[in-house]
């Protein structure tokens, strides 16, 4: 790879985003001059959720016996181990959904299949983020997944003319996982890159981070 | 018949199983031990004013994880009782000051604690110099309110401490006059 093909990370500062701004909008702003056709635009999920309004206070929830019931069986330090978190899951996805696939789930476990309270208690299930999982002022919010990320991750490629665009869940735990990607990426791939969390769980406001000549990188990994 | 009483059983069995399961794993217990609360101290002081602190331990005496999601002090000194003194309190969380009002919700795991830094400001009204507007001074109750959750759902719980007329002034550097 020739320097100027060299992969390059860059978190991009941004004021805290709102339900007011539109995320394609504010990655076109803070982002301008910035990006060139090899690359590649991640942004964060909570941050692509706040801005469609996907969040809710606890206190603006009717928390059930219910959800308070099921969040006991998930560990403490899960976000649906809250009653709030657990209630929010439920008013999307269902109340008897949710706690049919928590039951379905503990059988599974009894028989050495793990992950079906993931897979049929809703997609909402591994997307929510309890209190504390955000920046202040969202850090006293329950956040909900982005949605349709797909969609939002196709109009900032076209928008702003790169190679793709990504959502990202990633936290300080050295954890990954896309949410959204655009059709060219190998999203497993460029998840790895996030690893150590450029975007930042806490204060950082970086939401944004851009992966200069990802395109370049990804063919020549794909080759080896 | 046999095959009702089994599934009823079972059920049974279950319920069992599951309250079992919910006692042994128990749920968060937040403790705030304002009895071992470190004496105030003054963190500035000028002409007109003084901010003093102290720190509180917050302690998860449970054995699950809670949220402290917020945190307020809230000086109890009606104009009723003692005018020349104006009360602001605050909340902060051990070493992340922050210069806003704002309390970053934040976790104790079980069996660990925190503490928060209680912060009061003393403004003296009326035209008066500080040293003047405390002679007079009463005993300044702060309530101490936060809202916390984990397994339980989100509530405010209130403790309280009494920072002293005599503790103040001798802060200050005044001496109290009895009225």
């Amino acid at each position: 790879m020739a320097d100027n093909d060299k992969l390059d990370r860059i978190p991009v500062p941004t004021r805290i985003l709102t339900e007011e701004d539109d995320i394609v909008d504010s990655i076109e702003r803070y982002t301008k001059g910035k990006v060139g056709p090899n690359d590649l635009i991640c942004c964060a999920e909570s941050v692509v959720a706040i801005t469609q309004g996907r969040y809710v206070h606890p206190e603006d929830l009717h928390i059930t016996r219910v959800a308070q019931f099921c969040c006991r069986f998930i560990p403490d330090y899960g976000s649906l181990a809250s009653p709030h978190g657990m209630q929010s899951l439920m008013d999307v996805e269902g109340k008897w959904r949710v706690a049919a696939a928590l039951f379905a789930g503990f059988l599974g476990k009894l028989v050495g299949q793990n992950g079906l309270f993931y897979k049929w208690g809703g997609e909402q299930t591994a997307l929510i983020d309890d209190v504390t999982g955000t920046m202040p002022p969202f850090d006293k919010c329950i956040v909900y997944g982005p949605k349709d990320p797909n969609g939002v991750v196709k109009k900032i490629q076209e928008r702003l003319g790169c190679f793709g665009a990504m959502i990202a869940d990633v936290n300080d735990l050295k954890r990954s996982r896309v949410v959204g990607v655009t059709d060219k990426v190998n999203g497993p791939m460029a998840a790895k890159l996030l690893l150590d969390n450029p975007f930042g769980n806490a204060s950082q406001k970086t939401p944004i981070c851009i992966i200069k000549n990802y395109r370049q990188y990804q063919e020549s990994q794909s080759k080896q | 018949m046999i095959v009702l009483e089994i599934i009823v059983g079972l059920i049974v069995l279950a319920v069992i199983a599951a309250k079992l399961y919910l006692a042994v794993a128990g749920k968060e217990k937040v403790v705030v031990h304002t009895e071992e609360r470190t004496p105030f101290v003054v963190e500035s002081q000028d002409d007109t004013s003084m901010v003093l602190s102290s720190k509180v331990r917050f302690a998860n005496e449970g054995k699950q994880v809670c949220t402290i999601m917020d945190a307020i002090v809230r000086p109890q000194l009606p104009y009723e009782q003692y005018d020349a003194i104006e009360a602001r309190g605050k909340a902060e969380t051990e070493g992340c000051p922050r210069e806003d009002d704002y309390f970053e919700a934040v976790l104790i795991e079980h069996q660990e604690s925190m503490n928060v830094i209680v912060k009061v400001k003393l403004t003296a009204r009326k035209g008066l110099d500080l040293k003047t507007a405390l002679t007079h001074m009463v005993d300044l109750p702060l309530d101490l309110i936060y809202m916390e959750t984990g397994r339980t759902p989100w509530h405010y719980s209130k403790v309280r401490i009494v920072l002293k007329a005599a503790e103040i002034a001798k802060l200050a550097g005044v001496t109290l006059v009895r009225d």
